[in-house]
């Protein structure tokens, strides 16, 4: 396995890229070509854009515009235990009682063949940073019916899976915040520039493709990439298909398909096989034992595919309660033999720590090691399982109840939602989520015990 | 001789069914309700649904091809631009905060005990079959029916249908709903208000009566019914989220 040394987590403080590892990133384009591909991108605005909206004005007709929103209060709490890896959770940042207030408006405005999509968002919090983001912005021309074009910023998701979805190819779910319902969690993060078309034919197939170059502050920070999907559904089958080939800094293909077997019964699942590896390992010779002076090591490992999948199975009852049980595998976690250096590493430094060696050393490891370990999952084997009912008390209240629980070291985390809407406009929402495990356990291992989340949203 | 004997079995079975009130159901009977419940193969309407704690949806309704529906909500505001695309039987929601179609399975509710296969499905002649028609007492001066339906196919969301059908132009009354089974009775649903609608008399108002949940009633009221065509494009998951 090729290895690049990015992290010496031991006598060098904070992470580091090496130039050959920023230069992983991009592996297909080089920069003179993305200056050139840059000025294409606008070449393209001005055309897809600029001429239909000139045919457009000429038309007959007048603009046509929709606006709403939300404005949503909420009060967060988190209890945190400390552990080997956060010794510190408030040092570390972690925030144990959080004021939110969001607003989020949703623009859209057509005329003939062109339409326009904004979403702007404001987030106020008593603990963190307020940020101003603009989640979507787009125009979309309609050549036809049937064929469109778009260029601008949005979210574009494929994949069925409710538990962590291997098709969402581009999306980090540490993004999501998990106090939101799933009517929300999804489309308030930012989306990626992008230029892209979208061609239906009939009502069974449709290509979806688009390019989101990083060039200047677009796409700032993150790799060029470019996704192409073909869905075909087969309607006397009641099933659906969906092909992705996509390019990033771990290309791959994917594949998605859904089934029903009855009015109650759904099979589903999502794979993903993607080239190389994102994860920081220990780099030790087998047998020899663990030092503090070891390096953590980033995998670049572009020869190697992994897979990514999830396979689901739902049921729907008479009552209208809907159970979903999902398995999830991640080749691109660690194994119990990297997870076993790993912990060891930990634990040492928290022994370190404990014993005041090293000064300042251990604290700045930990740091370190906390960063390199933030992924939305870290080990290989899950189980998920959701529950929902739309009303269970008769009284217009909704429930929903997941489990995602680690196969391997058995911990997980287990969340309850009650969301009852007063009026048309009003939802009042309680949720709460505890992790479950012990010790180095995956999902003890940030130092959340406990969250809950009391909220008010107000749709406009 | 065997064609005489044959014939009179024949009158004698007909006699015997008619004596215990069951008669022949006339072939294209489903269609012709089909007929008074859908206005066409394409078009599109709304509905206003109000459950029994008061709450209230609103809802746009494409119909193409008799099998493919697009129900759009509109109202309530928490949960405006959701739309459910049905084709035959598959069923996908799109949930705009989700970013993405999901396929759901038909049985999924809407509210207030009323699935939303019953809202985007209003043909019981591509699903169900005709198994026995029987004559009902006369109450009103008005001949009835009992058309009593079971399933083409497993994935239809009732097992068994009663459908009980009044005058010569077998306008749709009442139906019942079965489980699985066929005997434990799910919903009844009333076909009401019945008014001038494109050329033809149609029910306006479905009071459906959950007796799963001890008989609440959610009312539908259908309005704004136009013959359109709407695009085959718009009846692929792919295309909710452009739906306005």
């Amino acid at each position: 396995m090729q290895t690049k040394i990015v992290i010496r987590y031991m006598f060098k403080i904070g992470l580091r890229r090496t130039q050959s590892e920023r230069l992983d990133q991009s592996p297909w384009v080089c920069s003179k070509l993305r200056s050139f591909a840059a000025r294409i991108f606008i070449v393209i605005f001005v055309v897809i854009v600029c001429s239909p909206f000139q045919v457009a004005l000429a038309k007959d007709g007048t603009w046509s515009s929709a606006t709403n929103g939300i404005i949503h209060f909420g009060l967060e709490n988190n209890s945190l235990e400390k552990n080997n890896l956060v010794p510190d959770p408030q040092q570390s940042g972690f925030k144990q009682s959080t004021k939110v207030q969001t607003s989020r408006v949703d623009f859209k405005a057509w005329k003939g063949l062109l339409e326009f999509n904004a979403q702007l968002r404001l987030a106020l919090s008593s603990e963190k940073d307020s940020k101003a983001e603009v989640d979507q912005w787009y125009a979309e021309y309609s050549l036809t019916d049937e064929l469109f074009l778009y260029l601008g910023r949005r979210n574009v998701v494929f994949g069925q899976s409710y538990g962590t979805n291997p098709l969402d190819v581009f999306f980090d779910p540490l993004a999501l915040d998990r106090t939101l319902n799933e009517d929300r969690r999804r489309r308030e993060v930012n989306g990626q520039d992008m230029l892209g078309f979208e061609a239906l034919r009939s009502d069974t197939f449709s290509v979806i493709g688009y390019w989101a170059p990083s060039y200047s502050r677009l796409n700032q920070g993150r790799p060029d990439r470019a996704l192409i999907a073909v869905t075909s559904l087969f309607l006397k089958w009641n099933a659906d298909i969906t092909l992705l080939a996509f390019e990033d800094s771990r290309p791959g293909v994917g594949l998605s398909f859904t089934k029903s077997v009855d009015d109650a019964i759904l099979l589903y699942g999502d794979v993903s096989l993607r080239r190389g590896r994102d994860r920081f390992v220990i780099s030790r010779d087998q047998g020899s034992a663990i030092s503090p002076g070891d390096f953590l090591m980033q995998t670049s490992d572009h020869k190697q595919q992994y897979v990514e999948t999830s396979l689901g199975f739902s049921y729907t009852f008479e009552s209208g309660a809907t159970i979903n049980t999902e398995y999830y595998y991640n080749q691109n976690g660690y194994t119990d033999s990297e997870w076993g250096k790993i912990s060891q590493i930990i634990n040492i430094n928290a022994g370190n720590l404990a014993q005041g060696r090293y000064s300042g050393l251990p604290e700045s490891n930990l740091l370190s090691l906390n960063s390199a370990l933030r992924h939305s999952v870290v080990r290989r084997h899950y189980g998920f399982v959701r529950g929902y009912h739309p009303d269970p008390f008769d009284f217009g209240m909704s429930t929903e109840a997941t489990v995602f629980h680690n196969l391997q070291d058995q911990s997980g985390v287990a969340s309850l939602r009650l969301e009852y809407g007063v009026k048309s406009s009003v939802l009042l929402g309680v949720y709460i989520s505890t992790n479950c495990g012990s010790g180095m356990d995956e999902f003890r291992l940030h130092s959340n015990k406990l969250s809950s989340a009391l909220y008010v949203t107000v749709y406009l | 001789m065997n064609r005489v004997n044959t014939l009179s079995c024949a009158v004698l079975v007909v006699c015997y069914l008619n004596i215990n009130g069951v008669v022949h159901a006339e072939p294209d009977i489903l269609s012709r309700v089909d007929a008074i419940r859908a206005p066409g193969p394409n078009f599109s309407f709304e509905i206003s649904l109000t459950s029994a704690d008061n709450q209230r949806l609103k809802m746009s309704v494409r119909v193409k091809d008799q099998v493919k529906s697009l129900v759009r909500y509109l109202q309530p505001a928490r949960i405006a631009g959701r739309t459910i695309l049905f084709v035959e039987r598959n069923m996908w929601i799109y949930v705009p905060g989700s970013r993405r179609a999901l396929r759901i399975s038909p049985r999924q509710q809407v509210l207030g005990g009323v699935i939303s296969a019953d809202i985007a499905r209003m043909v019981y002649s591509l699903d169900y079959k005709v198994d026995r028609v029987e004559l009902l007492e006369d109450e009103s001066g008005e001949s009835r029916r009992r058309l009593v339906l079971s399933q083409k196919s497993k994935d239809v969301a009732y097992s068994r249908i009663d459908l009980i059908v009044g005058g010569e132009e077998v306008r749709p009354l009442r139906a019942e709903f079965y489980a699985a089974n066929g005997s434990r009775l799910l919903k009844t649903a009333f076909f009401e208000g019945y008014r001038e609608v494109l050329g033809q008399k149609r029910p306006t108002v479905l009071r459906v009566v959950d007796h799963m949940a001890a008989n609440v009633t959610t009312t539908l009221e259908y309005s704004n019914y136009s013959l359109d065509h709407t695009p085959a494009s718009y009846f692929q998951p792919a295309f909710l989220k452009r739906l306005r």
